[in-house]
């Protein structure tokens, strides 16, 4: 049958994954240090038609079967910094991220609105440790005043009693939204305490993705409308002559 | 069917659930003792589509996966324990806590609460009571022949008997402090109970073991900033609206997919 059908129908479904992922980041526009997914799409299966001139084959040049997403790929931009006044916020300025570690295992994180537990034990929102050097969770002493360091360094009442994890690799979003890999301490982080990062969705970006999304969506539509109509000449209107 | 709808939708929901945490904190701008309340979120699920690591057509690793994100949810409610402004009032029964610690009520179930709200008034026994008529932990009761009465920076509390020239000591205030106050439970009326999250409660004089002092005569002011809240209302309205966007895109795209048949 007509190729042109099948290729326009990969590309609808192609965008409509692609809307998913920009409705996501634009679910998680208020998500302390969330990274944006930016789709990627690419040609599939190729290749190269040839036109036999007598013996030679001449070629013509190259046909794709249409473009699927092929990957979602994570923006690691910074999201703008926000002063709270809270000592526990902290944020990464720079690269790095955050060592914790939860009931799934080890994950990285940018998120550093911090809490401490009943003993004194320095937790994520979500109640999983913060990892310090030595990949020990950090704890204070109950009646400490905390404050972090620039350098991620944890001081209970001026003292220091640990110094923040911060890492950096090749790293993938877990399916529960951390962040998962092979890491190796940075260097010199640059830790600023009572700031949080915010996403770094970008609202104009997503939306004008979002117009172009559906105005290659309406296209597509518009060539298996045109496809259409050739097979329905080609089936009703070719027996008449 | 298109996930985009339901995405947007718990995007949606988080965002009402912002402006339902903003709009409490609005309304205890004038509460004496508020603390500010802070909604966060986090990102739900990710559905994988296909992982990262998979071995692609003629064998090679795929570097990257192929995961979609299902929305955004609140993460928690985090309660920010700054002292707001201390105003001074005059009233000689009004105590306001400078740095940490909270007051000790009994509730009339006989269990403890505490509070920052130090507004504090005489019932018909000459106890010092909250505005709803709990009394402090331990009692203190004020001789019903007191002229004057006066609160030291350590919450010891004297009294001026009518007639007569000295100061007599009836009491000291005794303030609690937590790891975590943040991990309180909030139950109205300035009131938090405990529970384990918060840690155990660390009592002393005020001024002792990381509690803060007595502010004789003050009141300490809610800690909502106004311009803070404001702006992440606007925050979490445009975020709401840009949702809704998304949800009218996936319509379309679905009404398009529809007009495929005609």
């Amino acid at each position: 049958m007509i190729r042109g059908l099948y290729v326009a129908a990969e590309g609808m479904a192609a965008r409509q994954k692609a809307q998913d992922a920009i409705a996501n980041n634009l679910a998680n526009l208020n998500t302390t240090g969330f990274k944006a997914d930016r789709p990627a799409f690419a040609t599939v299966y190729e290749r190269q038609l040839y036109r036999l001139e007598g013996t030679r084959a001449q070629p013509i040049g190259a046909l794709s079967a249409g473009a699927i997403l092929r990957e979602l790929y994570t923006d690691f931009q910074q999201g703008a910094l926000i002063t709270t006044g809270n000592p526990l916020d902290v944020a990464i300025d720079g690269v790095g991220f955050f060592t914790v570690q939860t009931p799934q295992g080890v994950r990285y994180t940018r998120n550093g609105a911090f809490q401490l537990d009943a003993s004194g034990t320095l937790l994520t929102r979500a109640g999983s440790p913060v990892l310090g050097e030595g990949n020990q969770p950090i704890r204070v002493p109950p009646s400490a005043t905390v404050q972090i360091g620039e350098d991620g360094s944890v001081l209970a009442n001026g003292t220091r009693v640990g110094r923040l994890l911060i890492v950096q690799g090749d790293l993938a979003k877990a399916p529960d939204g951390d962040f998962i890999g092979a890491t190796q301490p940075v260097a010199n982080p640059r830790v600023v305490a009572g700031a949080l990062e915010t996403s770094n969705v970008g609202m104009v970006r997503e939306m004008v993705a979002m117009i172009e999304l559906i105005r290659a969506y309406e296209t597509h539509q518009k060539i298996i409308h045109a496809h259409d109509e050739t097979l329905g000449r080609a089936i009703n209107e070719l027996p008449k002559v | 069917m298109i996930r985009a709808l339901h995405t947007a939708a718990a995007g949606m929901e988080s965002q009402q659930f912002n402006i339902d945490v903003i709009a409490n904190n609005l309304a205890n701008v004038n509460t004496n003792g508020f603390k500010t309340v802070r909604a966060d979120f986090e990102d739900l699920l990710y559905q994988t589509l296909r992982p990262a690591g998979a071995t692609a057509a003629g064998g090679t690793q795929l570097p990257s996966g192929l995961q979609v994100g299902l929305g955004s949810r609140p993460a928690a409610t985090y309660g920010l324990f700054t002292t707001g402004a201390l105003q001074v009032t005059g009233n000689p029964l009004d105590m306001a806590i400078e740095g940490d610690g909270f007051f000790k009520v009994l509730l009339p179930d006989g269990a403890i609460a505490y509070t920052r709200d130090g507004g504090f008034k005489l019932d018909a026994q000459g106890r010092l009571v909250t505005s709803n008529g709990y009394p402090l932990e331990p009692e203190i009761i004020i001789p019903p022949d007191a002229e004057q009465i006066m609160i030291g920076r350590d919450g010891v509390i004297s009294v001026r008997r009518g007639g007569q020239d000295g100061v007599e000591e009836i009491g000291q205030i005794t303030l609690v402090r937590f790891v975590n106050p943040a991990g309180l439970n909030r139950i109205g009326l300035n009131l938090y109970r405990l529970t384990p999250a918060a840690g155990e409660p660390i009592e002393g004089a005020p001024g002792t073991n990381g509690i803060g002092s007595i502010a004789g005569s003050a009141l300490e002011a809610s800690n909502v900033q106004i311009v803070d809240e404001m702006v992440r209302l606007i925050m979490a309205q445009r975020a709401y609206e840009v949702n809704s966007r998304a949800i009218q895109t996936a319509d379309e795209m679905l009404s398009v997919a529809k007009d495929l048949k005609r």
